[in-house]
This record gives structure tokens, C-alpha cells and sequence, in this order.
């Protein structure tokens, strides 16, 4: 029983330990994101940071969320997460961005890690160029299944400055929180500034 | 998804499952605790053993525990699981696919056919798991990595042999014994909600931790020969898969070599000599049947799709291997050599644009159809090598071949440029 116990406690306690991080993002003020990057929110939003990651959502990640990839390197990820895969043996084989891609290349491999990250019929549309905070940059849209079945919806807004990969990614359930959320997505993108 | 909350559903899940197939390193593995293989009749040796110990008769499939007992609770999240799988995004759909797989399942179970079900799941790679109720696994990439039906055959009768001989319901009971698993395996299902193939590469990894005991895969392999040579399948096809997949591991030249994985083990080369010198001993059948066509008749349509699923794992050495074994087969050849050229783009090593482009020439040049945006592809290489010229002529092939492509708006604005 003692064993038991102890195994609740621990369990419930790893649990636990993946709900922090989020803070309060006030609506109607300048947000400075750091990296040279900064947003004027419409409305208040939950966030949380992860290095050159940054999470916003409204209803939770599952449902829909806003990423901002801020300005990764040679070698870095698009979507956040461990080094390599917690307790895998295997060394790290997520696609990783590379200097010297081309914006068509960065679809590519963005597509290369929603697979990774277990989306199923991607499809990618819309790729067109865009401004982005002001620079000349890129914009798509996309559709995937999740492993639970579920079906997603999301724009990606990016730009390639400097060797490194800056982008903004809107993703919701396709069913409600995608077009719900997508307005203040579009304002939080055209407040967008890059220094 | 909540990493933690889906670390210990893994953990959990592992322990219920094994992911044997595919863990050609989880074969007759040191350090592990042995056998909890209660039949111990078929005792196979260096030489093989005797092929005879391998009777139809000690076969049965699992039932379902005492709703008193404590595996009772087990099994019913093991159904559970069975539950998500159905709803799972990345069950694979294909009519034609599943009853193909479906038929063969039944040839090679016989009458045990209506106890277990296949569910094929799209995810690159290769491995196959057997649950205690019969619920079996398997990875779409398995389809790229059986050169015929009778491997196929083999893999599946392989798991079959464990469900048939209760291993899984066997684990049930260790798991019983000295873990709190099932504690685990609730707050996990309850706490994250997370699909049961959520994280299917990770899942398989730790399988690795927990696969079937050593007697327990010689049982399957051993009775899972004698489900494939009564089927009339060709038993001498079983150790192929394994030293397939053997070759593709030593492929991965950057992997780690953990304690746990045996791929480069002699042990392996045990099991191959087993399996092989099993199936010489077996009787085959004289219409021994590999079923080349038929296979390839359900996987060509989809191929491309699966190859892009381990394109995207970016680990181009395991995947020159497969493609190169794929070349060497030669079914629709122009696919086959644009994905060589995709792996030199992407990997954008070295010569590898150059080389890219040879590939991306001879898909041309093959038998059969590359796919549609191979020019988009010389493009986008023509492109990084300062060709111009060649860059915007191959973007102005690839719009006129898909005039709805996607991404056209970005490849006119490409084209504008390289003009400039």
C-alpha cells in the first residue's frame, strides 16, 4: 500500500510539474517579445516562454494557440521540445532549420515537423510572399489530423532576416477555436514590429 | 500534449505491449530478466532446434481474465486503448489496404483469425506490437521494408505466435507482480488524455525496455514458422525481414549505441541462424508462395506517401539504405530515384546538390512516373547553385505541371526574381 502511495504522490506531482509556466499577457499594450521583436495584443492572452519560443493561447494549446518563433539558428527547431525525445536512445532526428534555406525550403520543413510531431494529411496552401513586422517574408496556410483524430487549421506568417528564421504560427481545431481565434491573430500579426 | 503526463502513459503502455517486430534490438537481449515463457517445449539451439516441438496443438488464444482478478482491470484499459486506436488519426483508412492485410492475418492464423485484429498505422519506421487481447499493430513503414507477402506474412505471424502462445497475458501477470503499472496507466489515461499512439516512435523505443523475454520471442518465432509454412507461405522468407532490419541499423552510422540495443549484438546473428535453420527444417510447402505482386499491387499506389513519412525523419542514412533496397526491387524506378534525389537535397551535404540533380535527371529518364514536383525540386536546387536560367525553367515546368500548386504565388514571385 505504501508503495502505492508513493507512486500517486509521485505520479500526480510529475503531472503537475508540465501545467506551469503560463503568465498573463495584458490586452491593448505593446508587448516587447524579445529578439527585437514586439506585438500590441487586442485582448489578453496566456503565455509562456520557452527560449526562442514563445506560446500564447486562450482556451489552451490543445485547442488553439499562437507560437512565436523568435528568430532561430542554424540547427534549431521550429516547435519547441526537449533536445531529444525523453528516455529515447535514439539520437535526435527532428528536422532541423538550416542556414541558407529559401522561404520555400522553411515550408518544407515546416511540413517535416508537424509529421514529426505525429500530423497526419498536411497540406500546405497559399504560399505566397508577405510582409512581416515590415520586412519581406512569407505567408501559408495549412491543415493537418491529429493522432487523436482531430482536425487542425493554421496560418504561418515568417520571415528569413539575417540567417535566422522569425515566424508567427496560428493554429486552431478546425471545428470552432480556429475561426474564433483568427481575428485577433490577424491584428496580433499587423501590430507585429521587428527592430 | 503534457511531456510528463505522456512519459508515464508510455512507461505504462510498454509494459502491456511489446514492440517486438520492429526491435531487432530487442531480440535475445542480455541484462534483461529471462523467460517467463511457461511452455519451454520448444527448445531452439544454435542449430535451430527441433522444428517438430512446434505443434499446432499447445496454441490458444488469450482469454479474457476473471473480472475478479486484478489483470481484469488491466485488460480493460488495454480495451480502452483499443478504443483510442480506432478514432486515431494515423490509423490508416485504405479499404483496399486493410482487407489485404486482413487476409493475410488469416491466412497465417487460421482459425484463430477472428481473434485478432490488425490495426495498420501510419508512421515511418518499422515495428509491430501484440497486445494480451489481441489487438495487433503495425507501422506503415513496415510496407516499405517486406520485399514480399510472405514477409509480411512472417511478421505478423510472428506476433500471432505470442498472442497465441499468451504471452501478453503472461506480462499482464509479471506486471501485476512488480509494478504499479496499472496505477500509472489510469492516472496517465485520466491525467493526459493522450492518444495511445500519441508519440509512436517513443513508444516503440521504450517497447525496447520491455519486450518479451528471450524464451518468449524464440516461442514466437518458432510458432510464428509454423503459422507461415501451414499458410503455404515460404518460411525460408522470415529471416530476411530480420536481417533486413538488422542492416538498416548498422546503416544509422550517427545513432548512439545504447546498453539496451542489441542491433550490432552477435545475438542477433544468433536469431538469424535460428530462424533460418528452423525454416530449412520445416516442411516447405511445394507451391511455397512469396507473393511479390500482390504486395507490391497494394503498396505501389502508396508508396511515395510512406517515403516522404521517413523523408521527414531527415535520417538519411537508414534511408539510403532503403531507398537503395527499393531501387534494387525496381518498381516504378522515376519515383524511386527522385526520392534519392529529395534525400541529397535535403541533406544539402557535400556535392549532394550536384548529385541531387543526377538523381532528379535519371527519374526522368526511369521507367514509370516521378512524382509532380520533381521540377519544383531541380528548381529549388538550380536555384541554391546560382543557375538561373535552368532554375526559372524548371519553376515554369513545375507551375505548368500543377497549375493549383499551393505554393504557385511564391514560385511566380521566384521567378520575377531570378529574372531580375
Amino acid at each position: 500500500m505504501m508503495n502505492r502511495c508513493l507512486g500517486l504522490f509521485l505520479a500526480a506531482n510529475l503531472l503537475l510539474t508540465g501545467c506551469v509556466g503560463y503568465t498573463l499577457v495584458k490586452g491593448g499594450q505593446k508587448l516587447e517579445l524579445g529578439q527585437g521583436l514586439s506585438v500590441k495584443p487586442p485582448r489578453d492572452w496566456n503565455r509562456r516562454t520557452e527560449g526562442k519560443h514563445e506560446i500564447w493561447t486562450l482556451d489552451g494549446p490543445g485547442l488553439q494557440y499562437i507560437l512565436f518563433v523568435k528568430g532561430i539558428e542554424d540547427g534549431g527547431r521550429i516547435f519547441p521540445g526537449p533536445a531529444r525525445r525523453l528516455l529515447a536512445p535514439k539520437k535526435d532526428t527532428f528536422p532541423n532549420f538550416r542556414k541558407g534555406m529559401s522561404s520555400l525550403e522553411v515550408g518544407e520543413l515546416f511540413e517535416a515537423s508537424l509529421a514529426r510531431r505525429g500530423a497526419q494529411k498536411i497540406a500546405i496552401a497559399g504560399f505566397t510572399p508577405a510582409k512581416f513586422g515590415g520586412k519581406d517574408g512569407f505567408r501559408f496556410t495549412f491543415t493537418y489530423r491529429t493522432t487523436a483524430g482531430l482536425n487542425m487549421r493554421g496560418i504561418t506568417a515568417g520571415a528569413l532576416l539575417g540567417d535566422k528564421l522569425f515566424m508567427v504560427i496560428y493554429n486552431g481545431t478546425e471545428l470552432f477555436f480556429f475561426d474564433r481565434s483568427k481575428g485577433y491573430f490577424e491584428k496580433i500579426l499587423a501590430s507585429l514590429t521587428i527592430i | 500534449m503534457n511531456k510528463t503526463a505522456a512519459t508515464i502513459f508510455c512507461l505504462a503502455a510498454v509494459l502491456l505491449t511489446a514492440g517486438c517486430a520492429g526491435d531487432e534490438f530487442g531480440f535475445y537481449k542480455k541484462g534483461l530478466k529471462q523467460g517467463q515463457g511457461t511452455a519451454g517445449k520448444a527448445k531452439a539451439g544454435r542449430d535451430g532446434g527441433d522444428a517438430s516441438a512446434y505443434r499446432m496443438a499447445d496454441l490458444a488464444p488469450s482469454h479474457k481474465p476473471d473480472a475478479k482478478s486484478d489483470e481484469a482491470g488491466i485488460w480493460l484499459q488495454v480495451e480502452n486503448v483499443e478504443r483510442r486506436v480506432k478514432t486515431a488519426g494515423n490509423r490508416m483508412r485504405l479499404a483496399s489496404l486493410n482487407a489485404y492485410i486482413e487476409k493475410v492475418t488469416c491466412r497465417v492464423a487460421g482459425t484463430y483469425c477472428k481473434d485478432i485484429r490488425v490495426y495498420t498505422m501510419r508512421a515511418p519506421g518499422f515495428n509491430a506490437a501484440m497486445y494480451p487481447n489481441g489487438m495487433m499493430h503495425i507501422r506503415s513503414g513496415l510496407l516499405l521494408r517486406v520485399e514480399n507477402e510472405a514477409q509480411l506474412a512472417a511478421v505478423i505471424a510472428h506476433e500471432a505466435g505470442h498472442y497465441l502462445r499468451q504471452h501478453g497475458l503472461q506480462r499482464l501477470r509479471d506486471i501485476r507482480e512488480k509494478t504499479n503499472s496499472l496505477l500509472f496507466f489510469q492516472i496517465a489515461l485520466a491525467g493526459a488524455g493522450v492518444p495511445v499512439v500519441g508519440d509512436i516512435a517513443m513508444l516503440a523505443t521504450l517497447a525496447g525496455l520491455s519486450a518479451f523475454s528471450r524464451n518468449m520471442e524464440r516461442e514466437a518465432d518458432g510458432y510464428g514458422l509454423l503459422l507461415l509454412s501451414r499458410a503455404g507461405y515460404d518460411p525460408g522468407e522470415a529471416w530476411k525481414v530480420w536481417q533486413y532490419l538488422v542492416k538498416e541499423k548498422k546503416a544509422d552510422k550517427d545513432a548512439e549505441t545504447p546498453s539496451f540495443f542489441v542491433a550490432s549484438h552477435p545475438q542477433s546473428k544468433e536469431r538469424l541462424d535460428t530462424l533460418r535453420d528452423l525454416a530449412a527444417k520445416m516442411q516447405t510447402p511445394s507451391t511455397a508462395d512469396k507473393g511479390r505482386e500482390r504486395l507490391a499491387k497494394v503498396v505501389l499506389p502508396i508508396r511515395a506517401g510512406l517515403i516522404r513519412d521517413e523523408l521527414h525523419l531527415r535520417n538519411f542514412g537508414p534511408f539510403e539504405f532503403l531507398m537503395d533496397g527499393l531501387i534494387e526491387r525496381g518498381d516504378n524506378l522515376a519515383e524511386l530515384y527522385f526520392f534519392k534525389g529529395e534525400m541529397h537535397r535535403l541533406r544539402n551535404k557535400k556535392d549532394d546538390a550536384q548529385k541531387s540533380l543526377e538523381f532528379y535527371a535519371k527519374a526522368r529518364k526511369a521507367e514509370g512516373t516521378p512524382p509532380p514536383e520533381i521540377h519544383r525540386s531541380m528548381g529549388l536546387v538550380h536555384q541554391k547553385l546560382g543557375h538561373g536560367k535552368d532554375a526559372r525553367a524548371a519553376f515554369r515546368a513545375y507551375l505548368a505541371d500543377n497549375p493549383d500548386a499551393g505554393d504557385r504565388a511564391m514560385i511566380k514571385h521566384l521567378i520575377g526574381k531570378l529574372g531580375q
